[in-house]
């Protein structure tokens, strides 16, 4: 195959332009660019360094799949015994303690105490203390980051509670589903209980940009900043709040009390490639902040 | 062909484990593989870390370079792949547990950097980044490597048919973006 006339034409017109834009002039790396790679070489010779970059990449193809495995297997075999239709031990828990007595008697004992107003209260506080500790260590831990998402929270609110809505749905649906094969086994139990643990963290994180969202809005400043302050902290105390409310009257109303507040936030994370890219007006402000 | 004998030489010292032979192999080619990976990537900072990833890539597999090709086809090569992996991951960059904000344009730019933006250098480089990686990889060894199709087919594996239609392609798309820029007339998009 032969360049056509027009392509060979095509060919050196753009050369030309690029060459008279000075566009094909090369970029000089920094001066200590080969001094810093030859001190980042392998101290063997490149045939053992390629067998040991071998051995590291099976090792982590091996660890990932095992992971995929531990997952994986218990949520099949627990999708075969929910096609049986043979009895879960969730089930058969709930079986044998609705046959005994003492254990109801145990329960009915469990919720007057959760019933009682002091014992409400201070699961409220815990709650409430919880959170403002889990949303302040996320802040700092990730202060930059948490800070642009939140300027995008800003900039686009409406959007971000359309995109979080709607992640968080997906998120609740899908783990959903995983974790009812997943409790359909006795093997499954311990996984599906770090799967829970798992979903909780991108609302966190949600929580975590809403509070620096907030923050800025709560001090009466129009620009966000990178550093977490005071301003951060307070609001991360009131998100607190409704949770920590609903937490003394039902338990079972604390996630998704938490995920509708969370929603926003893991939004802005989403629109803002977790925090990492962003244009905002708010930006140079930021920055400087 | 005395020149290609003393890499010969410094390429067999690498494999032997010499650190120096191996130093000096990428004092040749550093601007190269910087180059390569800057016009792929877009980023002076981010080009930098590719050119060391690449030059340790070649390292560990420098015993699988065959002495029948060019050294530097091969670097390119190793180069290439990198640089279009490098942009396929960017999709999960934002998993990073990293506290670092990638550099973000601000919409309101100041005069200096309007000023900047202007050259025509400036223009070709980001007409370049509009394109599709995989032809962009192509455009980047045919015009700043200026390797010919066969070392671009040994480069990226293509056959040349693949390579002269992306080529084809990458030209008209890059001229349609510097004619909208105002850098070339309209025949050269029409040609």
């Amino acid at each position: 195959m032969t360049d056509s006339p027009s392509d060979e034409m095509l060919d050196r017109a753009l050369h030309n332009v690029l060459a008279r834009a000075g566009a094909l002039a090369p970029r000089r790396p920094t001066a200590d660019l080969v001094a810093r790679t030859a001190h980042r070489l392998p101290r063997t010779t490149p045939r053992l360094a390629a067998r040991r970059a071998a051995v590291r990449r099976v090792l982590v193809r091996s660890v990932m799949t095992l992971l995929l495995l531990l997952v994986a297997v218990p949520a099949v075999a627990g999708a075969l015994t929910l096609v049986r239709g043979a009895e879960t031990p969730l089930a058969r828990l709930a079986g044998v303690a609705g046959q005994s007595d003492a254990r109801t008697e145990l329960v009915a004992a469990t919720m007057l105490r959760l019933d009682a107003p002091l014992t409400r209260t201070l699961l409220g506080v815990l709650l409430w203390l919880g959170q403002v500790i889990a949303t302040m260590l996320v802040a700092g831990l990730w202060p930059r980051r948490s800070a642009l998402a939140g300027v995008a929270l800003l900039d686009a609110p409406v959007r971000a509670a359309a995109v979080g809505m709607l992640m968080a749905g997906s998120l609740v649906i899908g783990a959903g589903a995983l974790l009812t094969l997943l409790a359909a086994t006795i093997a499954g139990l311990p996984v599906a209980l770090v799967v829970l643990l798992l979903l909780q963290a991108p609302f966190v994180l949600g929580i975590v940009v809403v509070a620096r969202a907030l923050g800025p809005r709560l001090a009466g400043r129009t620009v966000a900043r990178s550093e977490v302050d005071l301003a951060t902290l307070a609001a991360a105390a009131l998100l607190a709040l409704p949770a920590a409310v609903a937490g003394s009257f039902s338990l079972a109303a604390v996630l998704p009390v938490l995920y509708l507040l969370a929603a926003p936030g893991l939004g802005a994370l989403i629109l803002s490639r977790g925090g990492m890219r962003y244009t905002s007006r708010y930006y140079s402000e930021m920055q400087n902040g | 062909m005395a020149e290609q004998g003393d890499e010969l030489a410094l390429i067999s010292r690498s494999i032997d484990g010499d650190h120096g032979a191996f130093a000096q192999l990428m004092e040749r080619y550093a601007v190269a593989v910087f180059n390569l990976a800057y016009r792929m990537l877009g980023d002076a900072q981010e080009a930098e870390d590719a050119s060391q990833e690449i030059f340790l890539r070649a390292y560990t597999n420098l015993e699988r370079f065959d002495p029948a090709r060019k050294f530097s086809t091969w670097l390119l090569t190793i180069g290439s792949n990198f640089c279009i992996d490098r942009l396929r991951r960017r999709r999960f960059a934002w998993l990073t547990l990293d506290d670092a904000v990638a550099s973000v344009p601000s919409p309101a730019r100041g005069p200096e950097r309007s000023a900047l933006e202007r050259e025509e250098r400036d223009i070709v480089q980001r007409a370049l980044l509009q394109l599709p990686p995989a032809y962009r990889e192509i455009a980047v060894l045919r015009y700043w490597n200026d390797l010919s199709y066969e070392e671009i087919g040994q480069a990226t594996g293509l056959p040349e048919s693949t390579i002269k239609t992306r080529l084809h392609r990458a030209r008209r798309m890059l001229a349609e973006a510097l004619r909208s820029e105002g850098m070339v007339a309209d025949e050269l998009v029409s040609a």
